[in-house]
């Protein structure tokens, strides 16, 4: 059942994360065509494309700490023993835990006072891209339940040929 | 809140929080510390810090290289670097230090260099008997012209934290520096090569194959040319840049060369998106942080402290870099460029530094921090994508690190290695 979720949950997410990339390069690029083409540019194309690639950042976040794609500095876990790193990462799992849920509570109040705001070009309530902060967090905070065992036990994320702390790092 | 921020920052980063989190934990500790701002600012800013145009650049160049880098594109670089070189003494050799130059007009990352072109060419190296220890230390030296070679994810990232500087302008700037950085590692695989006598079998290509060869490369080469005309002659804003490339290496991949399919391109698209998320969300994070450090004034002061030292540009210059490289070895360029340079940059531009040359001085020198161990990132992918041990990879890199040293010095004291191009081309 719960690996069901996760699976579902990951692929949706997966997903969700192309479709949001390749529309937002769509976008932009019938944008520089049709400035070209028709000496018209769609109105609405930047503001759109901008709050997506938000969206891709928040809703990418879980899945990237999914992977062990966050670059983090371990050097302390290889000092301190295998023992004390088990305590170590603990204290990191624990920590971020808490983070995602009071950073996922402050930013509903944030997206509910914003809720009266629209945007510039396409005049839809802020709130809608701001909501990217809350499900992300929620999403940050599954994700890291799913790999919290395997993250304190052995310091492992699951592996993907999609991500990793090495690739980031070399960006 | 200041000395919050900077022990909480320590600390969790210590503990091994990822350094994404690590800037937002802290910058919210401090906030709460402080009592001044309501939470909700830490928000604001980390969403003001993403909402940015300019910034779409980095997505788009990641997918662009991501379509790139894959099979045939690269095979077609390799071909046409190593025609020129490929029958010397350590032929191989100048042929990956070429071909990872060329790649990194396609790419805006170090990354995509070392794990595209440069794994590739480790396998060819070894096959013609060189050490791999040696060729992956190769690789992963000369990647760095990646970020330098436009276009640049870094520089892009750069630009936004120093008005100052245009995206364009630091492209055009970074020419200069990347060139001499591969001149730099061709030189010390020259040395290394007579040393170690890694001769090449190779034969000379006729002059039939050379032309062959160049054509197919056109098409790919094509690429860098038209990011840089677009944006130098106001065709195209540098995001604009970065969507047009993105379509171009897709009907390159698809049409052209033939080696893209469309089942493929789901997995590049999530690879990209986790890139840039990941990106991204540092991105965000240290936007929230630099927000305490400004509110609290610690640039002013910064500034201040430092116009009071009264040092001269050069002093100042080298003060920095030695900040930089102790920076580097923990720390990424990006958090790198996205702290520091809002401090940093204010100071050289009233210590009366080309804003150009202190952005390439800063952008060059954090980038090296991706090939100092203990926490060099391209190290590491280097030593996954070729399958060399760290230990064998790290004993092999010295000579490569110094050749970059002198480079720095030589980027450090001639600020017009760096302010010529951009200056002359109107920037």
């Amino acid at each position: 059942m719960l690996n069901r979720f996760e699976r579902v949950l990951v692929a949706a997410n997966r997903w969700v994360l192309i479709l949001l990339l390749l529309v937002m390069s769509c976008i932009v690029f019938a944008n520089v065509v049709l400035r070209y083409t028709t000496g018209d540019s769609i109105v609405w194309a930047e503001e759109v494309a901008r709050h997506m690639m938000i969206w891709v950042t928040f809703l990418g976040a879980g899945l990237v700490l999914r992977f062990g794609g966050h670059v983090a500095i371990d050097n302390f876990h290889q000092a301190v023993g295998e023992h004390g790193a088990r305590v170590v990462r603990a204290i990191v799992a624990l920590g971020l835990g808490a983070f995602f849920l009071v950073m996922m509570y402050f930013s509903i109040l944030y997206v509910w006072a914003t809720r009266f705001q629209t945007t510039a070009a396409t005049d839809i309530p802020i709130a809608w891209i701001y909501a990217a902060m809350p499900v992300g967090f929620l999403l940050l905070f599954v994700h890291l339940l799913f790999i919290v065992r395997g993250y304190i036990g052995h310091g492992n994320y699951i592996t993907s040929d999609e991500m990793d702390a090495e690739s980031a790092a070399s960006l | 809140m200041t000395l919050t921020l900077f022990i909480a920052a320590i600390v969790l980063m210590t503990l091994g929080f990822p350094v994404a989190f690590a800037l937002a934990i802290s910058a919210s500790l401090a906030v709460f510390v402080g009592g001044r701002y309501p939470q909700l600012v830490v928000f604001k800013e980390m969403f003001t810090g993403i909402d940015s145009f300019p910034l779409m650049a980095v997505p788009f160049f990641i997918l662009a290289a991501e379509l790139m880098s894959g099979g045939a594109l690269t095979l077609v670089l390799l071909r046409f670097a190593s025609q020129f070189v490929g029958h010397l003494r350590g032929g191989l050799g100048y042929a990956n230090v070429l071909s990872l130059t060329l790649f990194s007009g396609i790419s805006g990352s170090a990354l995509a260099d070392a794990a595209g072109p440069g794994s590739m060419m480790v396998k060819m190296m070894e096959k013609a008997g060189y050490s791999r220890a040696y060729a992956a230390a190769l690789t992963s030296s000369t990647a760095i012209v990646g970020p330098i070679i436009p276009p640049s994810i870094s520089m892009i990232i750069y630009a936004m934290q120093d008005e100052q500087v245009s995206v364009g302008g630091l492209f055009m700037a970074g020419f200069i520096p990347g060139i001499l950085i591969a001149l730099a590692m061709a030189f010390v695989n020259w040395r290394i090569c007579r040393k170690r006598n890694y001769r090449s079998t190779e034969p000379r290509p006729s002059a039939r194959e050379m032309l062959v060869t160049s054509f197919k490369a056109i098409p790919a080469l094509m690429l860098i040319v038209l990011i840089l005309v677009g944006i130098r002659f106001g065709i195209f804003t540098p995001t604009e840049a970065s969507v047009v490339a993105v379509f171009y290496a897709l009907i390159c991949g698809k049409w052209i060369y033939r080696t893209l399919e469309w089942k493929a391109l789901p997995g590049i698209a999530a690879r990209s998106s986790l890139l840039t998320a990941s990106v991204l969300l540092v991105m965000a994070t240290s936007a929230a942080f630099a927000w305490v450090l400004t509110v609290e004034g610690v640039p002013q002061q910064v500034s201040q402290t430092i116009v009071e030292w009264n040092l001269s540009p050069v002093t100042f210059l080298i003060v920095v870099n030695i900040l930089l490289l102790v920076f580097g070895i923990f720390m990424e360029p990006l958090p790198g460029v996205m702290i520091l340079v809002p401090i940093l940059a204010p100071v050289a531009l009233a210590l009366g530094i080309d804003p150009t040359h202190f952005a390439m001085v800063v952008i060059v020198n954090l980038t090296l921090g991706m090939i100092t161990p203990p926490v060099g990132g391209l190290l590491f992918v280097t030593a996954v994508a070729t399958r060399v041990s760290m230990a064998d990879l790290t004993r092999e890199l010295p000579p490569f690190l110094l050749a970059h040293f002198v480079v720095l010095v030589l980027l450090t004291f001639v600020p017009e290695l760096s302010t010529w191009l951009p200056h002359t081309l109107g920037f």
